[in-house]
């Protein structure tokens, strides 16, 4: 008995339903976003997360020499401090800040090269579809 | 050799067969195997070093994504080192956050290499971590490493720290919290094996990708050799207590294990089964998709393939 299933459609959407299940699920994610809207979102994250260990590191530093500091203290230049505080931080923060850009963009144009791949895919599934209707 | 393809591709289509099964069970034996191994190496904690909790965590982690494993040995080593002390707490929990917010942030499926590396020192295997994330990784999982080596020798820290607190009864808490992180930071045993491990994995992953016949095989057996040069030279420099016994035999079970690794994983073309569920206008469909595997026949009539060795 001849099957009314076509071979050739139901091989295309398990293809397509893999990808979705797997890596296409993270690519569908990310490509919800805008480009930039994605790539900043993440930076922000990034710079986040780099003041949150800044200040953690700074927090061990401080309490593993407190009792040098609190000596020093009144000798201590302290506006010298801040700048060199500041601008390490601005260093650190911004380091991070430049990877994630670079690892986001890299991460949003593979997403977007394999949702292109799945939306081609979509495409000739219409088309297989379109040929089974008129024929 | 004929018969270990004929096994390997018997357990291949078993795993094949059974997969989520295997995977949800593969979770719960490595949680119920590093919680296990925390209590028993810290177990400060009452409540938390007892088997049912121990059980009860491992069947969660069963059901959750692999990396769950990672937060729950993570959040153990927290609690217990707070029972011991405070500021063993505080320097701990900073490790972790630090290497969490800092990198794994940005590579989350590298996670697992801080629960892997240190499970490896346990056995007394540790060199064979840099061989396999050589192989399975890019050069970044060096990091990977490193972070799992930093991981495990604050937990050993940790660990043997109780008598050290106690003779520091009288001390300050600031006192006792400059010991514990001197203990963790400077230890030469932990940067000697940051980076070798370091080392190890550029060369093993830079060979690997070389389009060279035997690739795979050259990339572990050199990674074996850069490794054990390497841990050699810098724990000299370092005048680290490192066992070169333990490091022989140590690269001998590596090579052993990182060979059976390249066998099971890089010698077929692996992948697992899909199980995919669609419609149409006209069908439900419920599709399983079993991946080809590759016979002993197949193999041996082909010609060399640069990608054979992938």
């Amino acid at each position: 008995m001849k099957s009314n299933i076509d071979g050739d459609r139901v091989k295309l959407m398990t293809r397509m339903a893999s990808f979705e299940d797997n890596e296409g699920r993270e690519a569908i994610r990310i490509c919800n976003y805008f480009r930039s809207d994605y790539v900043c979102l993440n930076v922000v994250r990034a710079i986040v997360s780099a003041t949150v260990s800044y200040f953690l590191i700074l927090a061990l530093y401080v309490y593993y020499n407190i009792d040098r500091l609190l000596q020093e203290i009144y000798t201590m230049d302290l506006m010298a401090t801040g700048r060199r505080l500041v601008t390490t931080y601005v260093i650190f923060a911004g380091a991070f800040g430049i990877i994630a850009y670079v690892v986001y963009s890299f991460r949003y144009d593979w997403a977007k090269k394999h949702l292109n791949d799945y939306n081609y895919a979509l495409r000739e599934l219409l088309n297989m579809q379109e040929v089974e209707n008129n024929g | 050799m004929g018969n270990i393809f004929e096994i390997r591709d018997n357990i291949e289509e078993i795993v094949s067969r059974y997969e989520t099964m295997i995977r949800a069970a593969v979770r719960f034996f490595l949680a119920l195997l590093a919680l296990s191994i925390i209590n028993a190496k810290l177990g400060y904690m009452d409540r938390l070093d007892s088997t049912p909790v121990v059980v009860a965590v491992a069947m969660l982690c069963a059901l959750l994504p692999a990396g769950m494993i990672v937060f729950f040995s993570s959040l153990f080593t927290i609690l217990h080192s707070y029972a011991l002390s405070l500021e063993a707490a505080i320097v701990v929990l900073a490790v972790f956050l630090l290497m969490f917010l800092l990198y794994f942030r940005f590579t989350p499926k590298d996670t697992m290499a801080v629960l892997l590396t240190p499970l490896s020192f346990v056995f007394g295997v540790p060199y064979v971590m840099p061989v396999i994330y050589g192989l399975k990784g890019s050069p970044l999982s060096a990091l990977s490493v490193g972070f799992g080596v930093v991981a495990y020798y604050t937990i050993d820290f940790v660990s043997e720290a109780e008598d050290m607190l106690k003779s520091m009864a009288d001390n300050t808490t600031v006192e006792r919290f400059r010991a514990i992180l001197d203990g963790v930071i400077k230890n030469n045993a932990m940067i000697v094996f940051v980076m070798a491990f370091a080392i190890t994995v550029v060369v093993v992953s830079i060979i690997r990708r070389l389009p060279i016949p035997h690739a795979w095989t050259i990339a572990i057996a050199g990674g074996i050799a850069v490794d054990m040069i390497a841990v050699m030279i810098l724990s000299i420099r370092q005048d680290a207590d490192i066992s070169i016994g333990g490091l022989f035999m140590g690269s001998i079970v590596a090579a052993v294990i990182a060979f059976i690794y390249k066998l099971f994983v890089f010698s077929v073309d692996y992948a697992k089964t899909e199980r995919v569920q669609f419609e149409d206008d006209g069908y439900y469909y419920y599709v399983k998709a079993v991946p080809k595997i590759r016979t002993r026949k197949t193999r041996t009539r082909r010609r060399y393939d640069p990608d054979d060795d992938m």
